[in-house]
């Protein structure tokens, strides 16, 4: 009798000895990153706009097969991944993350964690007996594609890129989340206005009195520019230092801006009369003044200039033969 | 109590400026460099002649003083001058002044023989010594004054013509056909 309870205290005990793992031995799960900030300088329009530096998420785990653990990068929402705070946002969908070397991929999925459509998945392995305590790494390098956001004003987005990691045992009975890692993430739009001329020099082969003497060329001005939101319009210019003087023999004969013409994009020849943003008084003209709305926020223009000196006016008949040379600037702003 | 409100001012206005130079930061306007155009105008400096016609024929009579060209010819000068210049001339010259013009057998008419009357003025005679041509071979039709006013410009010279043969031994000119070559240029000084 003794030796039967004896031997059924022994078999319940082996009995709770068998059990007592799968009761009592947390699974766990963790992740950890190697860098906790990302930056990009953001280029308008550009496809490729990689982040400062890579980051390796270490996923490690002690789990009870059989079991999967996965490794998840997502944005709390996919149309807010990174915002100005203005209401002007880059979306998940534009957020690329290259992991192991591996193709880049956008977080355009839904995931366990994070907003709908805002999240990717890095891992999804097998656990078992052979790797039941064991780890992951996850090399991410990062890319934003603004190729589909042509109009992004210029500006400082910011916003939470999270890492999480998850076991998912038992038939999804038992599920062990790591905490989400936090990537601050930073991207800079810079504001820019730029000019280029497709050459820059002119001549000019003068008729005495004549009013038509044609420049040798014409020469068009590109314009480009990433703007912030505030601003409202581009303005380009073309202007001399001096109105009386736009040309000069270097003798005390001149040419005044008034004698000088341009015709824009084929449009009426005007004389640079007046007074502009840059340059002397009553020596400049506007080319163009462009509204700028949140559809062209982000663009550029073409103006092509044909020039024209005209001699016949007031005491131009009289211009003395000679070299006249000057400066003809052209430049933008953008404004308020 | 004193103390925290002087303390309040403080940050009172330390916010009110960091606003407003906020404010300024943002409203700045933004330019693109300024990108230069090398302008390079040649006014060429000019002196032309041109004439309306370019031949005169004489029907001479022996010993007369009187034998005038067969028409008048107009030389219109035009000139664009550098600012240095203070002076354009016309002349008018033979390339020798015993030979203006000759029968080719020995026989010539001085360029001191042959008249011009410029403008409607005094015929006079091609006995001077001009810019071009041969000593005491020509006649200054025209010297112009340059000024500010006309470094640009131009004039005419209407030119009626007349040989004389009633001077020396050119009553004695035998028959025949003499051809010569008046020439007409202009120059400018210096």
């Amino acid at each position: 009798m003794v030796k039967t309870v004896f031997v059924r205290i022994a078999v319940v005990c082996l009995m709770i000895a068998g059990i007592a793992p799968r009761v009592f031995a947390a699974d766990t799960v963790t992740l950890s990153l190697s860098g906790n900030s990302e930056s990009f300088n953001l280029v308008a329009g550009n496809a490729s706009n990689s982040g400062s530096s890579n980051i390796t998420a270490t996923t490690t785990w002690s789990l009870l097969p059989p079991c999967t653990a996965s490794v998840y990068a997502y944005f709390a929402s996919a149309s807010t991944a990174l915002t100005d705070g203005a209401g002007h946002n880059i979306p998940s969908s534009a957020f690329d993350i290259s992991d192991n070397g591996g193709a880049s991929a956008a977080l355009t999925n839904t995931i366990v964690f994070g907003g709908a459509n805002a999240g990717l998945q890095l891992e999804n392995l097998n656990v078992g007996p052979a790797n039941k305590n064991s780890s992951v790494t996850d090399a991410m390098t990062f890319n934003i594609n603004l190729s589909g956001l042509p109009q992004l004003p210029a500006g400082t987005y910011t916003g939470s890129l999270f890492m999480q990691s998850q076991g998912a045992c038992n038939g999804n009975n038992n599920i062990t989340n790591s905490g989400a890692q936090t990537i601050a993430v930073t991207a800079t739009l810079p504001e820019s206005l730029t000019i280029s001329l497709s050459s820059h020099a002119v001549t000019f082969s003068l008729k005495a009195g004549s009013a038509t003497n044609a420049g040798s060329t014409s020469i068009t001005a590109s314009s480009a520019w990433v703007m912030k939101p505030s601003r409202t319009a581009v303005g380009l210019y073309a202007y001399f230092s001096s109105a009386p003087a736009a040309l000069t023999d270097g003798f005390g004969d001149n040419i005044p801006s008034s004698a000088f013409f341009i015709s824009n994009n084929g449009g009426a020849s005007t004389a640079l009369t007046t007074t502009v943003a840059f340059g002397a008084a009553s020596a400049g003209l506007r080319l163009a003044n462009v509204a700028i709305t949140s559809a062209n926020e982000n663009s550029s223009r073409t103006d092509a200039m044909a020039f024209n000196i005209n001699l016949s006016g007031g005491t131009l008949p009289q211009l003395p033969a000679g070299t006249y040379t000057g400066t003809l600037n052209i430049q933008a702003q953008a404004t308020p | 109590m004193r103390s925290k409100k002087a303390a309040f001012l403080r940050i009172a206005v330390v916010v009110l400026a960091v606003a407003a130079s906020a404010s300024l930061a943002s409203a700045q306007a933004l330019n693109s460099g300024a990108q230069p155009i090398t302008l390079n105008a040649t006014l060429a400096e000019s002196l032309t002649l041109s004439l309306s016609a370019s031949t005169v024929n004489f029907t001479l009579g022996a010993g007369s003083a009187t034998n005038a060209g067969s028409t008048s010819i107009t030389a219109t000068t035009a000139w664009v001058l550098k600012p240095g210049r203070t002076a354009v001339t016309v002349d008018a010259y033979f390339g020798s002044a015993a030979a203006a013009l000759t029968d080719g057998a020995g026989n010539n008419i001085p360029s001191s023989a042959f008249d011009i009357a410029d403008n409607g003025g005094a015929s006079t005679a091609l006995n001077n010594t001009v810019a071009f041509g041969a000593a005491n071979a020509g006649l200054r039709l025209a010297n112009v004054a340059i000024t500010g006013a006309n470094k640009n410009s131009n004039r005419t010279d209407a030119m009626a013509f007349n040989i004389n043969l009633s001077g020396g031994s050119l009553p004695q000119l035998p028959a025949a056909t003499y051809t010569g070559t008046l020439n007409i240029q202009a120059q400018a000084t210096p």
